[in-house]
């Protein structure tokens, strides 16, 4: 379970979270919300990777200083470094947090071709196909997604909603086509934030 | 086809007021510093050139020739980007039929931002047709000149080989016509052989290895430091040859001046961790990334400086620079404008201290 209490985020002068609270208690939930709205914002924060908001952030009841160690995000919003090839990237990831280097993921996704592609010259649907393989690979209790079927080819989409139907610990993602999602149990959430009175 | 032309020199003069701006405060501050030499040193330059032309010794006209060929190098890489409208470059041919237009753009603007090229026409203007017949390894530097600049333009990694080989042959050679014939040949063989980039990659499993991977793919980053510290050096053994009375007086500044492009480092290292934090935060590496901008500018910043005490001496107050160089590190986390000034304050603070103890 995530949970959020209190939560103020903002860009320069503009609330785009105030005070908002929320719990994710279902397994595999699917945020939606229009743009801008700060989907990608609110997972970059429960991943643990955009620090400068105050409130107060759960998981399973309690406060997790680095929530890193136990949540892995995939998102565009994460600007990985770009004259590294993808390989590299993904050695980088393995290393830092001791798991096995995704041979399976790489072959399932078909990644194989693009291993040695620096990542700024990939294409946005293997950039994403990057973000996800780094993102499993780690098999964290707790996974984010962050748009995970756009860009991706029709094959990379139907293997995507395959591995987070089975994935053992809690999905949260954001999608604006949840519906494949939707079919195999995730649990759609609209992100309403709150204004404060 | 008047429009691609028009398109390339809009383009042109949009990434040259970038470049400008970039450069704008620190180079300010440095020509505010250095404006009393600086017709000096332009006057060097055109006698530098002018050697190529008639001097008592061969062995230095050609290692003359090897340094305006490097240091038009060092100017070209500033400008390479804007010459080649590479942020668009694929754009291009989205709106040519013949590439040799394209060609032709990128000759017209490596002109303009050649100053060495253009300093080598007008000594050939101001000879004359008659004496400049007679000159002919003059003619053969132009055009060597306009030849290394274009090989560098287009395949750098062969042209900079290619340079560190002839530099090689530099100390050797005797006979200026031969010398430029060579290194023409020897940049046309490395440019044509080796790769337009590198192709194998270093494993990367930790932040040293990052970072000799950032030192790999952006190995000019390091290569024109490192030239330029080598060239402090020299320049401080000649001093410590000629003027052995003065060599004291000239350390704090020699190594001040090492501390400041190594200390610029950071300026290059930056984007990676700061403009990355997410991703390194992904990692929880974060500080681990931060402390490592600081250790590698630090090491190479002494390192580098370290030849200048040990072939020039070495007092307590000449050690003065090193208190400042955290604060040169700093500041250039901060901005090339913050770094200018707090160099020029370190380089005033040191000497004041060297005149006072």
């Amino acid at each position: 379970m995530i949970e959020i209490n209190n939560i103020d985020k903002y860009f320069s002068k503009n609330a785009l979270f105030k005070n908002y609270s929320q719990k994710f208690t279902h397994d595999k939930t699917c945020l939606s919300a229009p743009n801008g709205i700060g989907k990608t914002t609110l997972l970059c924060m429960i991943a643990g990777v955009d620090i400068a908001f105050s409130g107060q952030i759960l998981l399973q009841n309690k406060e997790v200083k680095k929530r890193q160690n136990c949540v892995a995000l995939a998102s565009d919003n994460i600007p990985y470094p770009s004259f590294l090839p993808a390989k590299e990237l993904l050695n980088l990831t393995s290393t830092a947090w001791q798991c096995d280097f995704p041979a399976e993921l790489i072959h399932d996704f078909q990644f194989d071709p693009f291993l040695n592609t620096r990542y700024e010259d990939l294409s946005s649907g293997n950039k994403k196909k990057l973000q996800l393989i780094n993102a499993l690979m780690r098999n964290t209790p707790y996974l984010l997604l962050d748009e995970p079927t756009a860009a991706l080819d029709a094959a990379g989409c139907e293997y995507i909603v395959e591995v987070v139907s089975n994935y053992e610990g809690m999905v949260l993602m954001t999608s604006h086509e949840p519906e494949p999602f939707l079919q195999v149990g995730f649990h759609c959430v609209p992100l309403i934030p709150k204004p404060s009175n | 086809m008047l429009y691609y032309y028009r398109y390339r020199k809009a383009s042109f003069v949009l990434s040259l007021q970038g470049i400008g701006q970039q450069i704008q405060q620190f180079g300010l501050m440095i020509a505010a510093l250095f404006q009393i030499y600086l017709l000096g040193f332009i006057a060097i330059l055109f006698m530098g050139i002018g050697k190529i032309v008639e001097s008592d010794s061969p062995a230095t006209q050609v290692q003359i020739a090897w340094g305006l060929l490097a240091a038009q190098s060092f100017i070209l890489l500033v400008f390479r980007d804007a010459v080649l409208d590479s942020t668009h470059r694929r754009y291009h041919h989205t709106i040519l039929t013949q590439t040799i237009h394209q060609k032709l753009a990128d000759g017209v603007s490596l002109l303009i931002v050649h100053p060495l090229l253009l300093m080598s026409l007008i000594i050939c203007y101001s000879m004359g047709l008659e004496k400049l017949t007679q000159a002919w390894q003059l003619i053969l530097f132009v055009v060597t000149q306009f030849f290394v600049a274009l090989c560098f333009i287009y395949r750098p990694l062969g042209t900079g080989s290619g340079l560190l080989l002839a530099a090689a042959i530099a100390l050797y050679a005797t006979n200026i016509t031969w010398y430029l014939v060579a290194l023409n040949l020897i940049i046309l063989g490395c440019s044509t052989l080796l790769p337009r980039t590198l192709l194998r990659s270093i494993s990367v499993t930790g932040l040293a290895t990052f970072w000799l991977s950032f030192a790999y793919n952006h190995y000019f980053v390091l290569l024109w430091r490192i030239v330029l510290s080598a060239l402090v050096l020299w320049f401080g053994v000649i001093l410590e040859t000629e003027r052995p009375d003065l060599v004291a007086n000239y350390v704090p500044g020699l190594v001040t001046l090492i501390l400041l492009w190594w200390s610029s480092l950071a300026i290059d290292l930056k984007p990676e961790i700061y403009g990355r934090v997410s991703y390194w935060l992904s990692l929880d590496k974060l500080q681990s990334a931060k402390q490592s901008v600081w250790i590698i500018v630090l090491t190479a910043a002494i390192g580098f400086s370290v030849p200048v005490y040990i072939l020039l001496g070495m007092t307590v107050v000449s050690l003065l620079p090193y208190v400042f160089l955290p604060l040169l590190v700093l500041s250039a986390l901060k901005g090339p404008q913050h770094l200018a000034m707090t160099w020029l304050s370190t380089l005033v603070l040191s000497y004041t201290a060297f005149v006072l103890f």
